[in-house]
């Protein structure tokens, strides 16, 4: 069934949605995969955890769909929704994120440069269990975006969208970020 | 075919049809959003006010007069600033900030953009409500604030402090024969002036109804309150120009030289302070 929608655009399936339950789950199985890997890199291990985080996620994403401003990219509005979900399961649970980048996608975030500067900050050869613990310890405030921009790859619009702070503030934190980040692996 | 029971998507279906979870009103999110734009021009607005009475205590604090009610510009300055408003507009900018920042864009917006557009608009919002006459209005809702006087009710005090030699009122009655002044009090009490050390620039305020203020003290004996200086209170805003007074024909023979005045005068502080100030 999810076939039929496979070709329209997060708007229009939205909008489609609202006149039909059924089609939200396209919307899911479009999601899914990017939204489970996002909770765990923010730091959620427990694979029932991971489920339950998206599942609320999901059941959010349906009631509030009509707070979607459609001149918002669809796929920041979920995001957002999803990072804050994630931040209220560690409230509630009272645990602090343990970042988990597996070999494939911690390679893949050592691999991104600098777009700022050209500069290849990130030393190729640094494991992932490293640079695990080196995002760890990073402040909050810098380990969203670093996991936004490098992780996720979303741009700064986006970015701003997600974690709703200005498009220069953005900016700033990446580039504190990777100084952060550069510091704590070079200590290592 | 038959969907596996156990994928996130059915989950979320079956949750969403267990608990009837419906899509919200768009409205509630359309309201939500207005709300906090109209509380942002709330506290634009209330931040004008503070602004327009701001204006209007630096305009009207008694500034001609500060050398003769304080010592010092100093002690004069922390005794008019409209601590109350300040804080008011410091309070106003920032609740305008809260109020951006939870509108569904407001997060675009840097602090110091909203905080600078918040400022911009409260003072020419201001500007234009002191300009329309109403700074006066708004500096009166101090009014039962306690600490917090408006600057007409301070003025007011600073010109009620017998100690300093410091009077104002209405005036009930003047007799230029046996030289005396029934002055009613801003308290309500009656006072009586010798007036036989005015000079010729005095007389000309002492009319019926007239609100003035008294430079004056007691004589050597304590028997006799002296008026050394009548000035009139002058509407605020409106600068005081001694040149506009004209002295009615009959007085002006009889003008009388502030080396005439006796030592009762020239004893008090406030009228040495006069002096000084105003001897040209």
């Amino acid at each position: 069934m999810e076939k039929e929608y496979e070709g329209l655009t997060d708007k229009e399936l939205v909008a489609i949605v609202l006149s039909n339950k059924d089609a939200f789950s396209a919307i899911i199985t479009r999601y899914e995969a990017p939204l489970r890997r996002y909770i765990a890199r923010l730091g959620v291990r427990d694979h029932r955890d991971v489920e339950d985080i998206l599942q609320n996620s999901f059941i959010k994403v349906y009631r509030y769909l009509r707070s979607f401003n459609d001149t918002f990219a669809f796929s920041s509005w979920i995001y957002r929704i999803v990072h804050n979900e994630t931040y209220d399961f560690f409230r509630m649970k009272k645990r602090r994120p343990e970042v988990t980048l597996d070999e494939d996608s911690g390679q893949q975030f050592l691999n991104i440069e600098s777009h700022d500067d050209q500069e290849q900050i990130f030393d190729k050869e640094i494991d992932a269990k490293i640079l695990n613990d080196a995002l760890q310890n990073l402040d909050k405030k810098y380990r969203d975006v670093l996991l936004l921009r490098f992780g996720e790859d979303k741009d700064y619009r986006q970015i701003s969208d997600i974690l709703q702070i200005p498009e220069g503030s953005v900016a700033t934190l990446i580039h504190r970020g990777k100084k952060a980040l550069k510091a704590a692996l070079t200590k290592k | 075919m038959e969907q596996n029971p156990n994928t996130i998507s059915e989950r979320v279906i079956r949750k969403i049809e267990e608990d009837n979870v419906a899509p919200l009103g768009k409205w509630r999110f359309v309201l939500k959003n207005n709300t906090f734009w109209v509380l942002w021009g709330l506290s634009v607005l209330i931040g004008a006010c503070a602004i327009a009475a701001t204006i209007f205590v630096f305009i009207n604090a008694g500034w001609r007069y500060q050398q003769i009610t304080h010592d010092s510009l100093s002690q004069f300055f922390f005794d008019m600033i409209p601590l109350f408003w300040i804080v008011s507009f410091g309070l106003m900018v920032f609740l305008g900030y809260y109020n951006v920042r939870h509108t569904s864009r407001g997060y675009r917006f840097s602090f110091f953009l909203v905080v600078i557009a918040s400022v911009v608009a409260s003072i020419v919002g201001g500007t234009i409500l002191y300009a329309i006459g109403i700074g006066k209005d708004i500096d009166d809702f101090r009014y039962p604030i306690p600490f917090a006087d408006p600057i007409t009710i301070i003025e007011e005090n600073r010109w009620n402090n017998a100690g300093r030699g410091l009077f104002s009122g209405i005036v009930k009655s003047f007799d230029n024969n046996s030289q005396s002044l029934t002055l009613i009090l801003t308290s309500g009490e009656e006072k009586v002036f010798f007036t036989g050390e005015l000079g010729d620039m005095d007389i000309p305020e002492l009319l019926l109804g007239a609100h003035i203020r008294i430079i004056g003290g007691y004589d050597a004996d304590l028997t006799l309150t002296v008026a050394c200086v009548v000035l009139p209170w002058e509407t605020p805003g409106v600068p005081y120009n001694p040149r506009q007074i004209h002295l009615p024909r009959e007085l002006e023979n009889e003008r009388k030289e502030d080396t005439d005045r006796t030592s009762t005068c020239k004893d008090i502080k406030p009228y040495q302070k006069y002096k000084e100030a105003f001897s040209n």
